[in-house]
């Protein structure tokens, strides 16, 4: 499966709901979702789970959201992100890289993708983010919309 | 019957005197944002959200209690009025604990819409996290006061239409709170008829059909409207 | 005597999973401990809701179980109406908690586990997962993510495309299957089947190859708990409690969810906030028993249908007693796949399913209620009270990894007496711990998920209590 440019890009963005900042990346990706640009399809999900690794494998490009537990001193980060095939550990969950190489070893095709990491101030158990996840959530949609717009205005088609 | 021409948005129209310009704007397809406004019921200008500029003074006025002036030039969407009701919904946010994910209206909800609309990411205010307590004492409704905005239209609806006024304020500011007769749980106040518009007519989860569970409850305004057709048209349709 | 320590930082739970070892004054393992994450503040935060939210709210406790948690606080809130649900509803609602199960043993086996038997321990680390298992069998995996898939359709086909659907609700269910949900299900039916049965005849043909592993694999006498039919068949939704011991000897029979606490009690330890359940009748922490597929086939007498029951003899046959071995709860999370798929099937020929009466309506009729029904790690507990009006006073939630906690600690203590040596901890038994611990497939999908946080940390412990040795799993 190729990429091309009537494939969607995928935003996902996961967390737990009610454990404070860890739901950095679910909010800032629901922010995303009310101004997102035509051809991009937002999920929200509690944990990655395997698979997303069939519509990760059909997408042009993935921006996976989440919020950070260290470098806690740096801001929103948004970086390019590699494959990781050194598989899951414990339980039900894997992070974006495990699921771009599943993608891969299990549907031939991994898109370009990026994490968006958001410092996240406390995990503890509440519906409410601090001030400061959310501020930092909020931050990282502004980015997320930009990254989006750049990669609209790099030789895509309107579908 | 007199008429009165004014723009809106540099549209030029015409409405009759006693119109306002919330009513004028609506027969003319012109849209102005509204959260305490119920059909049927007064309007009272309290949740602000219907600001709209007129040339020639200064300050900004609600249009669902400024009548239609002649020659008046209203503009409803400037980026002034934008950026003041993003604020207003921002601190309707801000003021009481609105948990979107648990909550019975999810996805129906006037308040929910109203922040998509005016393009709200998150709230630039400290939230208030204020103590708001669940009064589910009736047998067949229950209030969430952490979802209430204050808009009044239980007070209206309840006092206007149905004729109880069981639901009123108390209170001032943010410690206001929406209260059933003389301050009793509401499974205790005598004058509720159980009619069910103060559920109907609430935009939020704040009043809702006891044992709904997320996003379930989904509020029938037109029932309402059919309640005040039939009074002021005494026509009984749909 | 050796000195017991361990409280701040090691116990303290920042990712997903701690376990320390503990070593004696001579270096020998003393024990071992996996510390979860703990459940008040989850219990707390419901306290002042009324209760017909609690299926949404506790949903999304968990990323991996929500329907679980749906159904327990639906199964609550029912006991609380004081209404027994339609017929309908309830085989809706057993249809969803089938689709669970599919969906999460099938994660389990496939994703986590296969590599660790199909791949061998002593193959290369690096390699020895998933991506290994692709490399090795990739038609394997994609049927695997298939099996996933169906399961998680079915879900989706009652509750609608969210992730966490409240759609049990106490008093019953909120609507229906369709017809076209129907013909889907039928449809992929064979497909799933096919690969239970194959993933089944993989497992058996390779037991003879990992039996010296299976010996220290945590294969230790215990109770087993679950719930069973009233004539003591396998049961994942309604019936009652049922204990049973090592040996096969029934102890507690047909206790009702209101009495569960006839029964288990909560033992508190300072080192932990999590509450330790036990069987009352032998104290704590004799009482100490294990839940989850492995229990729940060996408390059950017999199958509902007849390829499951001859999958279930054939398990049973494993031993004279009850099978004790914990390694072979991946067995027994096989033979609850085909006995899923085939009550999914029977259900799917069922008119009830298509029936609009499901959902009892109810005032406030108990102060109290509990549910309790078959997660796929076991059994979960919803026991509220609540004032007249409904609004929550109190919550209680015990939970499948909790009661299989000191089980795991005993597996990973097991594991530590062999593979640890001296004061290093090695590859191999690191390795081996997991494993092991992936044989509850323990669901930690209640703590957090952030990134930079450890999926798993290791601790080795000198009898002072001094950290000698610290791994971390990325």
């Amino acid at each position: 499966m190729q990429s091309n440019s009537a494939a969607p890009i995928l935003v996902i963005g996961c967390g737990n709901a009610i454990r404070e900042d860890d739901a950095a990346g679910i909010c800032a990706v629901e922010a995303v979702e009310a101004q997102a640009p035509a051809g991009v399809l937002c999920l929200t999900r509690h944990q990655l789970s395997p698979e997303l690794a069939e519509p990760i494998s059909q997408a042009r490009a993935v921006v996976f959201v989440d919020a950070r537990a260290d470098r806690l001193d740096q801001p929103v980060l948004v970086e390019p992100l590699q494959t990781d095939p050194s598989g899951a550990g414990l339980g039900h969950f894997g992070s974006g890289g495990s699921l771009l190489a599943l993608a891969e070893a299990l549907y031939g095709h991994a898109p370009p993708a990026w994490l968006v990491t958001i410092p996240g101030a406390s995990f503890g158990f509440s519906t409410e983010m601090t001030d400061a996840g959310h501020a930092g959530a909020m931050e990282a949609a502004k980015r997320i919309l930009g990254l989006l717009a750049e990669m609209a205005g790099v030789g895509s088609t309107e579908a | 019957m007199a008429v009165k021409t004014l723009t809106i948005d540099g549209k030029a129209i015409s409405a009759r005197e006693e119109q306002t310009i919330l009513q004028a704007a609506r027969e003319n397809g012109i849209t102005i944002p509204t959260l305490c406004q119920l059909n049927g019921t007064s309007d009272i200008g309290a949740c602000r959200l219907c600001l709209v500029e007129v040339a020639g003074i200064p300050k900004l006025l609600p249009a669902c209690v400024t009548r239609v002036g002649e020659g008046m030039e209203v503009s409803t969407d400037s980026e002034r009025i934008r950026e003041y009701r993003k604020m207003i919904v921002e601190l309707l946010f801000a003021e009481r604990n609105h948990v979107c994910a648990a909550c019975v209206e999810n996805g129906h909800c006037e308040l929910q819409d109203l922040a998509i609309s005016v393009g709200m990411d998150h709230s630039r205010y400290d939230y208030m996290n204020p103590k708001c307590a669940v009064d589910i004492t009736h047998p067949r409704y229950g209030i969430d006061h952490n979802r209430c905005v204050l808009c009044g239209r239980c007070v209206r609806v309840c006092d206007e239409i149905e004729g109880a006024h069981t639901w009123d304020f108390q209170g001032r500011g943010a410690n206001t709170r929406t209260i059933s007769d003389m301050f009793v749980p509401w499974g205790q106040a005598a004058s509720c008829t159980s009619c069910g518009k103060c559920v109907q007519a609430c935009p939020t989860g704040a009043i809702f059909r006891r044992g709904s569970t997320v996003a379930e409850m989904k509020k029938d305004r037109t029932r309402l409207d059919f309640i005040v057709t039939a009074r002021e048209k005494k026509q009984w349709i749909a | 005597m050796s000195q017991r320590i361990v409280i701040d930082p090691v116990t303290r739970i920042e990712g997903h999973a701690k376990i320390s070892i503990q070593l004696d004054d001579q270096g020998q393992v003393e024990g071992a401990r996996f510390h979860v994450t703990e459940f008040r503040g989850f219990e707390k935060f419901c306290l002042g809701r009324p209760f017909w939210e609690m299926p949404g709210i506790t949903a999304r406790i968990c990323g991996i179980c929500p329907i679980s948690h749906i159904l327990g606080s639906a199964k609550a809130g029912d006991a609380i109406l004081s209404v027994k649900v339609s017929p309908q509803a309830n085989k809706l609602r057993r249809l969803m908690n089938l689709g669970q199960f599919v969906q999460s043993h099938a994660l389990s086996f496939f994703h986590l586990s296969a590599p660790d038997f199909l791949l061998g321990w002593d193959s290369d680390p690096a390699t020895r997962n998933v991506f290994g298992l692709i490399k090795a069998n990739p038609e394997l995996a994609r049927k695997g993510i298939r099996l996933r898939q169906f399961g998680q359709e079915i879900i989706s086909l009652l509750g609608g495309s969210k992730i966490h659907p409240a759609w049990a609700v106490p008093g019953g269910v909120r609507g229906p299957l369709t017809a076209e949900g129907i013909d889907w299900i039928k449809g992929r039916l064979p497909e799933a089947n096919e690969t239970a049965e194959l993933a089944l005849t993989l497992f058996k043909g390779m037991m003879d190859k990992f039996k010296a592993e299976t010996q220290i694999f945590g294969n230790f006498p215990s109770l087993f708990m679950s719930l069973v039919g009233p004539d003591g068949e396998w049961e994942h939704h309604d019936g009652a409690l049922r204990f049973v011991d090592a040996a096969g000897n029934i102890l507690a029979d047909h206790v009702a969810a209101a009495d569960y606490q006839t029964v288990i009690g909560e033992a508190v330890e300072p080192w932990s906030y999590l509450k330790f359940p036990y069987f009352k009748l032998m104290g704590y922490p004799a009482g100490g028993y294990r839940v989850g597929p492995l229990a729940r086939l060996n408390c059950a007498e017999h199958m509902q249908t007849p390829r499951a029951e001859r999958e279930l003899q054939e398990f049973k046959s494993l031993s004279s007693g009850s099978v004790n071995n914990t390694f072979l709860y991946h067995y027994a999370r096989l033979v609850e796949i085909i006995a899923a798929l085939d009550t999914i099937e029977q259900l799917v020929d069922d008119p009830d399913i298509l029936s609009d009466m499901v959902r009892a309506d109810a005032g406030v009729n108990n102060l109290r209620g509990v549910g309790i029904t078959e997660a796929p790690r076991g059994t979960l507990f919803h026991d509220y009270t609540v004032n007249r009006d409904g609004l929550l006073e109190h919550v209680n939630l015990i939970v499948s990894t909790g009661q299989n906690n000191l089980a795991m600690n005993r597996t990973v203590e097991q594991i530590a007496r062999h593979y640890v040596h001296g004061e290093k901890i090695e590859e191999g038994m690191l390795n081996r711990v997991e494993a092991g611990i992936r044989c509850y497939d323990p669901c930690l999908s209640c703590s957090t998920h952030a990134v930079g946080q450890m999926p798993m940390e290791v601790s080795l412990l000198a009898a002072d209590g001094s950290v000698l040795d610290t791994v971390a799993r990325a």
